[in-house]
């Protein structure tokens, strides 16, 4: 970079006369400035107007009374509602739910795939390909499975003598929450599998011998050696994928539609609802901001307790 | 107690065991919607199910694409507004992350990676919260019903993490080899066109193939943005032809799922080794 630096304030020795040159600072923003001014009008600005919104009343059918300042009152409502609580718990048990499920199951097939296995490769394609299929069709196709009459769900359970009658796993309000975290966890394990097999693969193979060497056990070994290696790449893949479930809307709404009545009505699915079918616009935006904000504290406490240092990108 | 080498071939019996066990979990619902989306609709509702179907048929999936009952499908406009609306997504927000990740890279200055935290923590903005500006920003600027405004929308996920994505290539190219050229009298931008994007060329496919793949997915912007049945992509078009309230037509939503899964299956088959390596490339340093 100091090459460049002084390349950049050099005089032209042919002409003589001085280049008109930026310094490295106004090159690194001109080259930014693309990226900012998209994200300043798809994001950005529809954050703070939404913020904005969220102290206000508006209402889509009401068109009469505009947009009103209420303060607080939306943030009042929402608090003392027992049915906004309900939804952070289903929500939380959601997340809980599918990145747990996801995680598990990612880690160890990585572990398992990180042996020198025949096919290996293959096996590593084959097992991202529910990943690859769109959400839309993963959730439709798990409601096909789930269906009470002919899926094949109920039919297999069955077969094994696992239940006894024919379930409802969409149509129940007690099952759905856990049928649309199955489906998740389904579509979101490879992610997991992916990124921690990488990093497993980043562990100098010289550190494991060594502590085969000193006779420890394989539970040792990973306990000692692998997760302290992995701790970062663990934080950032459990940070990104417990982001993107909250954020998760589409496997609910083509599965549930949030329901039957509340039960799968997650923060995102209730969003969409008040803001795009009640058409209550202030009262989606607080939600949004409320989430926003858990969303910004959880993050910070969640990187200070597992990194300990500054998130570096 | 085994012996080291029994327990070897235990453990690696017990893997072998484990990855075929998952390997059925996780492909056999795929086959289910194959076989599902071939079998005359009499074979489709039966118990016990038909694992093989026993009269295969394509006249499901030529009823999606080409309607029935003399009513036409709007299945191959759907296809054509998502291919539209995906390229153009990743078209767009792959020379914009480039620019950004090449800045971010090769060019930090003070308070750039506090911005490259900023950028990528937007993904924790609630999406349903910012679709309610853009549609109302949309709505005003009459571009609703547009491939303008769902590519617009996209670039709100999609550009952070190509930027992610593609920052982790350029940390890889040495950089002896751009103060080389900048020696030479290259300029800066003709850096990085001419010497350094054809080095990171494999880190252009992983963001453009993974910009694809989540573009061609998406689903809550291009429900809400579009409200004219001609102008929707697949996932709303399908949801919107097929499930109706109290009735799933399940035949021709099986196969429309297959068609749909399609395309980003074959991107997959010929970018795998570009999508894992992209992958992991902006969160495994080694």
């Amino acid at each position: 970079m100091s090459a460049s630096k002084s390349i950049s304030l050099e005089r032209s020795a042919a002409t003589g006369k001085r280049r008109f040159t930026l310094t490295n600072t106004q090159f690194s923003i001109i080259l930014l400035l693309p990226a900012l001014l998209t994200l300043a009008f798809t994001v950005l600005y529809p954050l703070l107007r939404g913020i904005y919104l969220s102290f206000h009343s508006y209402s889509l059918v009401d068109l009469v009374s505009g947009i009103q300042w209420v303060g607080l009152e939306n943030f009042k409502t929402l608090l003392s509602s027992s049915a906004y609580r309900s939804v952070w718990g289903t929500t939380l048990i959601f997340v809980a739910g599918s990145v747990g499920g996801q995680f598990v199951v990612g880690f160890l097939t990585a572990l398992v795939l990180n042996q020198d296995l025949a096919q290996r490769n293959l096996f590593r394609g084959l097992l991202l390909m529910p990943w690859i299929v769109p959400t839309v069709v993963a959730a439709l196709l798990w409601k096909w499975i789930f269906n009470q009459q002919y899926g094949i769900f109920n039919y297999v359970l069955h077969s094994l003598g696992l239940i006894s009658s024919f379930k409802a796993w969409i149509g129940d309000p007690s099952l759905a929450l856990f049928s649309v975290t199955l489906a998740n966890i389904w579509k979101g394990f490879p992610f997991h599998m992916i990124v921690l097999l990488a990093a497993l693969q980043t562990i100098p193979p010289d550190i494991i011998e060594a502590a085969i060497i000193d006779g420890t056990t394989a539970v040792q070994r990973f306990r000692y050696v692998v997760l302290p290696y992995l701790r970062y790449i663990i934080m950032i893949d459990l940070l990104i994928s417990i982001i993107w479930t909250f954020q998760s809307f589409t496997t609910i709404w083509t599965m549930t539609e949030g329901g039957p009545v509340t039960a799968t009505t997650t923060l995102a699915i209730s969003i969409y609802r008040t803001a795009f079918q009640a058409f209550d616009i202030g009262m989606g935006a607080a939600i949004g901001t409320l989430w926003l904000v858990a969303m910004l504290v959880f993050s910070a406490v969640f990187v200070r307790l597992f990194g300990g240092t500054r998130l570096e990108v | 107690m085994l012996s080291l080498t029994h327990r070897r071939r235990l453990v690696k019996g017990l893997s072998y065991l484990y990855i075929l066990v998952l390997l059925v979990l996780a492909l056999f619902p795929i086959a289910w919607m194959v076989s599902s989306s071939i079998k005359p609709i009499e074979d489709l509702f039966v118990i016990p199910p038909q694992w093989i179907p026993e009269h295969p048929t394509l006249s499901t999936l030529n009823s999606v694409i080409y309607g029935d009952y003399g009513r036409g499908s709007l299945f191959p406009r759907y296809f054509a507004n998502s291919v539209i609306v995906t390229v153009g997504t990743t078209l767009f927000c792959l020379v914009i992350a480039t620019l950004a990740a090449y800045s971010f890279s090769r060019y930090p200055f003070r308070g750039s990676n506090g911005l490259m935290v900023g950028i990528l923590s937007t993904q924790m903005f609630p999406q349903g919260m910012l679709l309610i500006t853009l549609y109302l920003t949309f709505l005003a600027l009459n571009l609703l019903n547009t491939y303008p405004a769902l590519i617009l929308a996209n670039t709100t996920f999609a550009i952070p993490f190509a930027i992610w994505i593609l920052k982790g290539f350029f940390d890889t190219v040495p950089r002896e080899i751009e103060d080389a050229a900048l020696i030479d009298g290259c300029g800066r931008l003709g850096v990085l066109t001419r010497v350094v994007l054809p080095m990171i060329a494999p880190g252009l496919v992983a963001a453009g193939v993974y910009t694809f793949l989540i573009a061609w997915d998406e689903y809550l912007f291009a429900a809400t943005l579009t409200i004219k049945p001609e102008m929707r992509t697949l996932p709303p078009g399908i949801i919107q032809s097929f499930v109706g309230q109290f009735y799933l037509n399940w035949p021709n939503v099986m196969a429309a799922s297959v068609l749909v899964t399609i395309p980003v299956t074959v991107l997959f088959i010929f970018f795998q080794k570009h999508l894992v390596q992209g992958l992991t490339a902006g969160a495994v340093k080694g």
